[in-house]
């Protein structure tokens, strides 16, 4: 502590004007800080605009065929494939209505 | 019997003075606030054992201290000595700080650069009290409660200052919680203190990104001593946002972070030797520091209420406060402070933004003082 001190030690530092000049850096700084994130939404906005449309890069990607071939729905010929299938579905689950049907099968037991 | 007496003079004891007693008291009295208080455990604790380490007298001609050219502790110590380490924490900062609540409240961004009038205030005490312009400018740095840059200046400026800045920013950094509430309460009224604020908006990825590039050259081309500190910070959030380098991000938020913390901690505690910190210039910084604390929180909250002059949507002047950076813990002070007057009042969110504002505020006063008052 070699300095003056007291009003004298401010003014011959230059304390001052260094106090206000760095405080109004210090406000400029932030203050153009907060003008380019007040702004920044926007430009994007208007970036977004003007540029063509197009797929966003990160898009999911569009759907691929799957590579096992699964059967389509004009594989066989529809009332064959309803019939069978109805006629699964009431074997397995109404042995009466099977037999109305002039199907047998065997009855379930509390055994089975 | 000489070979013994011999010894006991190669021993701490036979050098222990009552200065090293007092430093060796300082350092168990910071650890054990680190540990039983938890007041800023990952910093006081590395400082306490390092004072404790520094203060251990040495024989004579065993290079051992930190200022021994040549000594184990003096190669750690480097990185403080020539503002290595600050740089590199602003780095992990960078890559763990979410800007988000900055991004989407502009307008709080200038309750950060409304505390720094704290640096400038305790500048002119400085000058007042007889420290010479550089000595007075690494002082001044403390109201911007940000360790690694008080380090990163001190260590420009006024480096046989540099035990006493970082000791007196650290300590006032932990005890923030003690001292700005009063100051808040202070400062506003009851009604004031229940303001609530709007939620913020959603920030998008793109803003994200694009922040720490634009910020960077804002802060950079204005204030060009703030590079380093500022660039290390910028370029770690960088890392962070733009998700194509997660592995360098978690690398700087968590182990290279960890790593500089411990030797910053460690070697700055490792230079408060009794024989140089000891000094009523070391008392006169600690309470330079604590007006500056005062000072940046009472500059933070009323130019909360001089905005709320002029806006539609008012803000709760509590959350400038939170301009101080010390984050984040400046910013848990203005929650806590807030829901004392309304339990469902969160301002946590609001608070971040003026809080990381800060961080950058600091900086960038930072390096004005250092352009302005390097030789």
């Amino acid at each position: 502590m070699t300095a003056p001190g007291g009003w004298n030690g401010i003014v011959e530092a230059g304390g001052l004007s260094l106090a206000l000049a760095g405080m109004s850096v210090v406000f400029v700084a932030l203050i153009c800080i907060s003008l380019y994130i007040t702004a920044l939404p926007r430009v994007l906005a208007l970036w977004d605009s003007l540029r063509p449309a197009s797929a966003p890069r990160h898009a999911s990607p569009a759907p691929q065929p799957p590579r096992v071939q699964v059967a389509q729905k004009n594989a066989a010929p529809e009332a064959e494939a309803a019939a069978a299938l109805l006629a699964v579905a009431i074997l397995r689950h109404d042995p009466d209505a099977a037999g109305l049907l002039g199907m047998t099968t065997t009855k379930s037991t509390p055994e089975n | 019997m000489d070979v013994l007496a011999a010894f006991f003079t190669s021993t701490g004891f036979a050098g222990l003075t009552w200065g090293n007693a007092v430093m060796l008291v300082a350092g168990c009295t910071f650890i054990t606030l680190a540990i039983v208080k938890d007041y800023e455990p990952l910093l006081l604790l590395p400082i306490g054992f390092g004072i404790v380490v520094g203060n251990i007298p040495t024989p004579e001609g065993m290079p051992l201290s930190v200022y021994d050219p040549g000594s184990v502790l003096s190669y750690i110590y480097y990185g403080v000595r020539e503002g290595i380490y600050p740089p590199l924490i602003f780095l992990g900062i960078g890559a763990m700080t979410d800007f988000s609540t900055m991004l989407s409240s502009p307008r709080l961004v200038l309750l950060g650069a409304a505390a720094q009038a704290g640096i400038f205030l305790t500048l002119l005490g400085a000058l007042w009290l007889g420290f010479p312009a550089a000595e007075a400018g690494s002082i001044a740095i403390i109201g911007g409660a940000d360790g690694p840059t008080a380090i990163f200046l001190s260590a420009k400026l006024a480096p046989h200052l540099l035990g006493a800045i970082a000791i007196s920013a650290y300590s006032y950094m932990a005890l923030v919680p003690v001292l700005q509430p009063p100051v808040m309460r202070l400062l506003t009224t009851r009604a004031e203190r229940r303001i609530r604020m709007q939620a913020p908006r959603a920030v998008s990825k793109r803003e994200k990104i694009l922040f720490p590039i634009g910020g960077f050259l804002i802060t950079a081309l204005i204030a060009p001593g703030a590079v380093p500190l500022m660039g290390m910070l910028f370029f770690g959030n960088l890392l962070k946002e733009s998700l194509v380098t997660d592995r360098l991000a978690t690398t700087a938020r968590t182990a290279l972070v960890d790593v500089v913390t411990i030797l910053l901690g460690f070697s700055v505690g490792a230079s408060t030797q009794a024989q140089t910190f000891l000094t009523p210039q070391s008392l006169l910084i600690f309470g330079l520091g604590a007006a500056s604390f005062v000072v940046a929180t009472a500059a933070g909250v009323l130019f909360a209420k001089i905005m709320n002059l002029f806006l539609k949507e008012k803000i709760n002047p509590l959350v400038g406060a939170a301009g101080v950076s010390a984050v984040p813990d400046s910013a848990r002070v203005v929650e806590a402070v807030g829901r004392e007057e309304d339990p469902s009042n969160h301002l946590l969110m609001h608070a971040m933004a003026p809080n990381v504002a800060g961080v950058i505020g600091s900086a960038v006063a930072a390096g004005i003082l250092w352009s302005v008052l390097a030789k």
